[in-house]
């Protein structure tokens, strides 16, 4: 590339300006303030133009603007003609202010290709040399103002060459970057370590703790369904025992109402009897009174109502006798009662209690209010099955201590006494013997290096010597010479060079004593020949000579080279040795020093300074904290479950006070004397319901008593009659020897005293007898009265009839039932009418009730413990879902610090790997371009140089071989040397076939005369 | 006859993407649309309301979604049907046998298809997972209806014809095939299980109702059954979602800053609404730096706003620098010919170009 012209349409104090450049040096002169600087930095803008891109500009951006912007006028534009080493002739157009008129025009063919070049926004002339604006810049466009501020500090001018070797720009270097990728990842990443504090660390905490969260919130969750079966089962358990107490309460229902059902039948059956017996002794009164009227009628008929006439005249004891017969035959047929007497019926009554006062069975605030507290006193209990147990009993003196630092802290001094111990332990100390071995071997190493390239430095200085002894004598002796050196001396001499330089890298590569075997007979062979040598030959002879020895002497400077990089690598290994041995004893002062700090901490807590005592000793003291803080939460938690039981307790006290049972005794003493009293009244109450039929028996059983009473009394005045009429008829002897005492034979008796007495008085008797017979039969009554009271008679039959039908039907339906009721519970119905079996059966039905509510009772307790257990744990429980989340919240920052690690690790290892490779090619040939100028910039002052790979350094030596830092040297020679440096920099970093313009100003500022030449 | 349908609710399902606050706005909004589910059908005023499945996550429901769901569904007072799906399946501990249903929930609990007549004519056959995993379709082993009328079924399964359909790994729980709903007599399945709504001539799965993940698409709610007279089945997809989701792509490629990139993504999320997921892509200047962690507080509005930074790249002209002799163009024409995966390559020369750069505070690459 080679640039024809520059035209600056406005570029600071430029306008319109254009500037011819020669081919090949064009060098530009002029006083101060000619624009000397502003036309170099024009030419470089016309070339690569500016950066284009959105967004407020760089730094460097805007101090170039601040430096190049026309002054006084607006726009601010440069071009520039070129020609590139294919033949093209590019014209350039850099519009550096509104970047918007930029462009790249093949003028052969008129055709733009800037698309070739474009570079960040704008058209960039170096990437035809496989540069861009930046790496351009920095190589080949050397500024005044980057000299002279370069030049102030050596070392900054190293690290900007540096910067051009790293990334073509004046970015970080190589190193600079690698630097900044460690301290990234120290800081962002971190060690694993346990007492990092860094992200890394940080991340596996918190993901462990999240995944310890999780597992409990998994565990609780499971124990939480658990609980939820165990519940349900109880609740099942509950159904049953509530099924197995309904079916026994069903059952002393049915056993009750057996016994109900027989009392009712044997009732019925009573009733019925004693209306059948009413209606028999009603059907026999009527039957008499119907005979009696039947008969007055007769009589009446008979005599008209008027009484017969003698009657009265005849024997006063016939009709006594007659009348005493006659009452005592009317009399109704005797009655005979059986069952309990009224009095009987009425003692029962009597002893009937009266109507209970209150409550039969609990009520429902009463089994409210006990509820209630057995459910509190349920979780009471279960609670109080929660308290924690006692802490472990230790004897520890330093436990206390230990407590009072908290667990944690003693652990974490464990941790650093174990950390401090571990890191002085035996085999670091191994290790630091070994790093002084190593340390020590490269020192050796690297001093017969050292020795080595002083041997091959002599070796290539007595070459050199050689070569300018005959260099001098091919001076002197012209052709002559030229042609003494026979061939046969050549080749000795060539091989005597070769067993030279295979000693010295015998020497370099370790084998030092083949190494120094060789290098002694490659001198002694020299000696040899140079005694063997003819005192004076011809001229081509030494012209020979010369070559030979200018090839030993190149032979012997690559040798020297040689041996100068491997003692270069032994260097560095010796340094490396040297720093890992200062490390590594450096690592173990600072675990030393840190042990000692742990114990002294340890010692002002009172504690003991060693890690297992500690770790016990933590552990105690965490097993303490956790059971007291446990059993404090325990002791905060009793409390309002302790209150609820009281409050429970005083609430059913009061219930039961207000059902008249209060008292200072045990809620379970006033609990069994309620039920006890409930039970008592209902007994009472089951008693009492007797009494409207005792009272129905009993009026039945005082008329049947009335009237037995006076069938008694009409028996007993007939019976009398019989007496007195025997006594008057004078029949005192039936009536003693005991004949008296049966009504009937006193009666057959009289009869036959009136049989006999018949024959008397026949007839006359006869009627008197039917006049006392009509008297008798009326008793002073009327006929019509006769017949009213059997009309009473008849209807009161009729309704002792309807009565005992009624009571018939009655009882024929409580049998029934009663047999229904034996029927539907399969019993023996010959053994199931009896009440003393009924009253067994409702025994055994209540004793299975009872052991059915005792399970009841048992199951729901069983059921209310689960329940309020599930419901202590429902209160606690984790949320799964966001102990997962946060798991996954943990594990995505975790992958992230993870990546991070991977991707810093990754970029550290390529580019450390490219900057090896890139210095490893890079050095030698800068140190080649440096060596080929040197001695001429330095006026052979300095005649070689070499260049470090890793900083790029550069050092340069004398013929006395003495090196030197170039940033040590004057001014004028470390610009120069700079000067060179970027030269071959800019040689190196062009990748095309291109040629590249070097654009200079005012380089050579420090310079005399002699090397600006 | 009207029934409605819904499934795969998932009641107290992790969202690990979400932040804690967040998490829980979520599976509060899964509630809601519970509550919006029991809601329509009584203004739908539908003869039944069922579940397809998964109405809860076993490992994780709380006590208090349990007494949550069990209200619910006491207030709806129209008949419920529950078809225990593989997430929620029943057993022992499951809420099915914990929770005291009111007298309109019924829980279809045996492992194979059982009938419950919902009216003179149509039967509703219901089947039950046992356990999480392994459970047998419910067509298989020659299952046919053993009656006339019309006859539906209610079960969470996977047809197998929608395995490509579905993909995202879906596990083939209680497996069959379409036609297999034909030849057991069956007029219409009713299912869950897969999240994405599909509506077939014999099957329909109404999806998850509410979003559980972002890029979640189609008409999917609840589903409104019509049986006509004539046995002809009719149905209608209602929205039910609490949630809105939407899912954003934005291209930076010409963008000079990151303040440029807040403005972009913040103009394009201004009318939406709930939760949107954005995805850069595109070409960014290397001086450009782009984090997802910058992006939090660029949308108040939203529920939530999740960046994702995996299809922008860095405009650097690799090529190019290649070519360099220098340690950058080494380490880029290095990177460029290991053997790494494409993510650890792109994140490994962007960080070394970066920290060549000089710009050591932004070696991190989202």
């Amino acid at each position: 590339m080679r640039v024809e012209e520059v035209t600056a349409h406005a570029f600071g104090p430029l306008a319109d300006a254009t500037m011819k450049l020669a081919s090949g040096l064009t060098v530009v002169y002029g006083v101060n303030e000619s624009a000397k600087s502003s036309w170099h930095a024009a030419i470089c803008s016309a070339l690569v133009g500016r950066r284009r891109g959105r967004g407020r500009p760089s730094s460097e951006d805007q101090r170039y603007s601040d430096l190049h912007k026309p002054w006084d006028r607006s726009g601010w534009r440069v071009s520039a003609i070129i020609t590139l080493d294919d033949g093209r002739r590019i014209e350039l157009m850099q519009d550096l202010d509104g970047e918007v008129d930029c462009r790249a025009r093949d003028l052969t063919l008129g055709r733009d290709v800037s698309d070739e070049i474009i570079h960040d926004g704008s058209p960039d002339a170096s990437r035809w040399l496989g540069l861009d604006r930046q790496s351009f810049v920095a190589t080949a466009c050397v500024s005044q103002a980057d000299l002279l501020l370069d030049l102030s500090d050596a070392q900054s001018l190293q690290v900007y060459l540096q910067r051009a070797a790293s990334t073509r720009g004046v970015d970080a270097t190589a190193a600079a970057a690698l630097a900044a990728i460690d301290q990234f990842s120290r800081d962002h990443v971190g060690l694993d370590r346990t007492n990092s504090t860094k992200p890394l660390r940080v991340a596996i905490d918190r993901l462990e703790l999240a995944r310890g969260m999780l597992a409990r919130a998994q565990h609780g969750h499971r124990e939480y369904l658990a609980l939820v079966e165990v519940a349900d089962q109880n609740k099942q358990a509950v159904l049953d025992a509530g099924v197995q107490s309904v079916t026994c309460e069903e059952a002393v229902a049915a056993a009750t109402g057996l016994i109900e059902a027989v009392n009712a039948a044997e009732e019925a059956h009573r009733t019925h009897e004693s209306a059948r017996r009413r209606v028999i002794d009603i059907d026999a009164t009527l039957e008499s009174d119907r005979r009696t009227l039947q008969r007055v009628r007769e009589l009446h008929g008979h005599f008209g109502g008027a009484a017969p006439d003698g009657i009265a005249t005849q024997d006063g004891r016939y009709q006594t006798a007659a009348s005493a017969i006659a009452r005592w035959r009317a009399l109704p047929a005797a009655r005979t009662l059986s069952g309990p007497t009224s009095a009987e019926l009425r003692s029962e009554l009597d002893q009937l209690p009266s109507e209970p006062d209150g409550e039969t069975e609990p009520t429902d605030d009463v089994r409210l209010a006990l509820d209630r507290v057995h459910r509190a006193v349920v979780v009471a209990d279960a609670h109080n099955a929660q308290r924690p147990g006692p802490p472990r009993v230790s004897d520890e003196p330093m436990l206390d201590a230990a407590i009072v630092a908290g667990p944690s802290l003693v652990r974490d001094l464990a941790a650093q006494l174990e950390t401090a111990s571990s890191q002085q332990s035996p085999a670091t100390a191994d290790d630091l013997e070994g790093y002084r071995r190593e340390r020590d071997a490269a020192r050796q190493r690297s001093e017969q290096n050292a020795r080595n390239v002083a041997e091959a430095g002599r070796a290539d200085e007595r070459a050199r010597m050689s070569l300018r002894d005959a260099m001098t004598v091919a001076a002197h002796q012209g052709p002559m010479v030229k042609k003494g050196l026979n061939r046969t001396t050549i080749v000795a001499w060539a091989m005597d060079g070769v067993l030279a330089m295979a000693g010295v890298v015998l020497v370099a590569v370790g084998q030092v004593v083949p190494g120094i075997a060789a290098l002694a007979v490659a001198a002694g062979a020299g000696l040899a020949l140079r005694s063997r040598a003819p005192p004076a030959r011809g001229r081509g002879a030494v012209h020979t000579d010369v070559d030979a020895l200018s090839a030993a002497a190149a032979t012997a400077s690559k040798d020297l080279n040689d041996a100068r990089a491997a003692a270069l690598d032994t260097d560095r290994t010796s340094a490396v040795a040297d720093a890992r041995y200062d490390a590594a004893r450096r690592a173990g002062d600072d675990a030393a020093a840190g042990r000692n700090e742990v114990i002294a901490r340890c010692r002002t807590r009172g504690l003991p300074a060693d890690v297992e005592h500690l770790r016990r000793l933590g552990a105690l003291a965490e097993h303490i904290v956790e059971h007291r803080r446990r059993l404090a939460t325990w002791d905060k938690d009793r409390r309002p479950i302790a209150d609820a039981v009281t409050r429970a307790d005083e609430s059913a006290r009061a219930v039961l006070r207000e059902h008249g049972h209060g008292g200072n005794e045990s809620l379970q003493t006033l609990l069994q004397i309620y039920v006890t009293a409930c039970r008592e009244r209902a007994f009472q109450a089951s008693l009492g319901s007797r009494r409207p039929y005792l009272l129905q028996s009993i009026a039945d059983r005082e008329a049947a008593e009335a009237a037995s009473a006076r069938a008694t009394q009409l028996r007993e005045d007939a019976f009398q009659a019989l007496v007195d009429a025997a006594q008057t008829c004078e029949l005192e002897h039936e009536v003693a020897d005991g004949s008296a005492l049966d009504g009937d034979a006193l009666a057959e008796a009289l009869d036959a005293w009136q049989q006999r007495r018949d024959v008397i008085i026949e007839r006359t008797e006869h009627e008197q007898q039917e006049w006392t017979e009509f008297t008798t039969l009326l008793d002073g009554a009327t006929i019509e009265e006769l017949e009213s009271s059997v009309a009473t008679l008849v209807q009161q039959h009729e309704c002792a009839t309807s009565d005992e039908r009624n009571a018939r039907e009655a009882c024929e339906r409580q049998v029934f039932a009663r047999d229904e009721r034996v029927e539907a519970l399969g019993l023996d119905s010959a053994g199931a009418c009896d009440h003393h079996y009924a009253q067994l059966r409702l025994d055994e039905a209540r004793s299975a009730n009872q052991a059915a509510q005792r399970r009841l009772a048992h199951a729901s307790s069983s059921a209310g413990d689960a329940e309020g257990v599930l419901r202590e744990r429902a209160r606690g429980l984790l949320s799964v879902p966001e102990a997962e989340e946060a798991v996954a919240g943990c594990e995505a920052e975790l992958e992230r610090v993870r990546r991070l690690e991977r991707t810093l690790a990754l970029t550290r290892a390529f580019l450390s790997d490219a900057q090896d490779r890139v210095h490893r090619d890079i050095a030698p040939r800068l140190a080649s371009t440096l060596r080929e100028w040197l001695p001429a910039v330095t006026a052979n002052r300095y005649v070689d140089a070499t260049v470090d790979p890793a900083r790029l350094e550069v050092l340069v030596c004398g013929p006395s071989r003495r090196w030197r830092p170039a940033g040590c040297l004057s001014v004028g020679t470390t610009e120069q040397i700079y000067l060179l440096l970027r030269v071959a920099l800019a040689q190196h970093l062009v990748t095309t076939v291109e040629s590249c313009p070097l654009l200079l100003d005012d380089v050579t500022v420090q310079a005399d005369d002699e090397r600006t030449c | 006859m009207k029934l409605l349908l819904f499934s795969d609710l998932h009641l107290d399902t992790p969202f690990r993407w979400a932040s804690r606050d967040l998490a829980r706005a979520r599976r509060t909004a899964l509630r809601e649309t519970f509550t919006r589910v029991c809601e329509l059908a009584q203004e739908l005023e539908v003869d039944a309301l069922l579940s397809g499945g998964d109405l809860y996550e076993h490992d994780r429901f709380t006590p208090d979604t349990a007494a949550f769901v069990r209200e619910q569904l006491a207030q709806v007072a129209i008949p419920v049907y529950l078809a225990p799906g593989n997430h929620d399946w029943y057993g022992p501990q499951s809420m099915y046998r914990k929770s005291e249903w009111s007298p309109n929930v019924h829980v279809f609990h045996e492992d194979r298809l059982a009938p419950v007549e919902l009216t003179d004519g149509i039967t509703l056959w219901g089947a039950a997972h046992r356990a999480p995993a392994n459970t047998d379709g419910f067509l298989e082993h020659g299952f046919r209806v053993d009656r006339g009328g019309i006859n539906l079924a209610l079960f969470h399964g996977s047809e197998r014809g929608q395995f490509p359909y579905q993909g995202e790994g879906k596990v083939p729980h209680a497996p069959f095939f379409a036609d297999q709903i034909v030849a057991a007599g069956l007029n219409h399945a009713m299912l869950g299980h897969f999240h994405r709504p599909r509506h077939e001539a014999y099957y329909t799965y109404p999806g998850n109702p509410d979003p559980l993940a972002f890029g979640e698409d189609g008409d999917r709610g609840a589903v409104l059954f019509t049986l006509s007279d004539d046995g002809s089945i009719a149905h209608q997809s209602h929205r039910v979602g609490r949630s809105t989701v939407s899912d954003v792509e934005i291209d930076v490629s010409d963008v000079a800053s990151s303040s440029e990139i807040h403005d972009l993504v913040r103009d394009r999320v201004a009318d939406l609404t709930g939760m949107v997921r954005i995805t850069l892509v595109g070409e960014v200047s290397p001086d450009v730096d782009v984090r997802a962690a910058d992006l939090a507080g660029v949308a108040p509005h939203l529920d939530a706003l999740v960046p994702r930074l995996g299809g922008v790249k860095v405009a650097y002209d690799f090529a190019a620098l290649a070519e360099e002799s220098t340690v950058r163009g080494q380490f880029v024409r290095d990177v460029r010919t290991a053997e790494l995966d494409e993510d650890d390559r792109r994140r490994v020369l962007i960080t070394g170009l970066r920290a060549l750069d000089g710009r050591s505070s932004e070696l991190e690459i989202s």
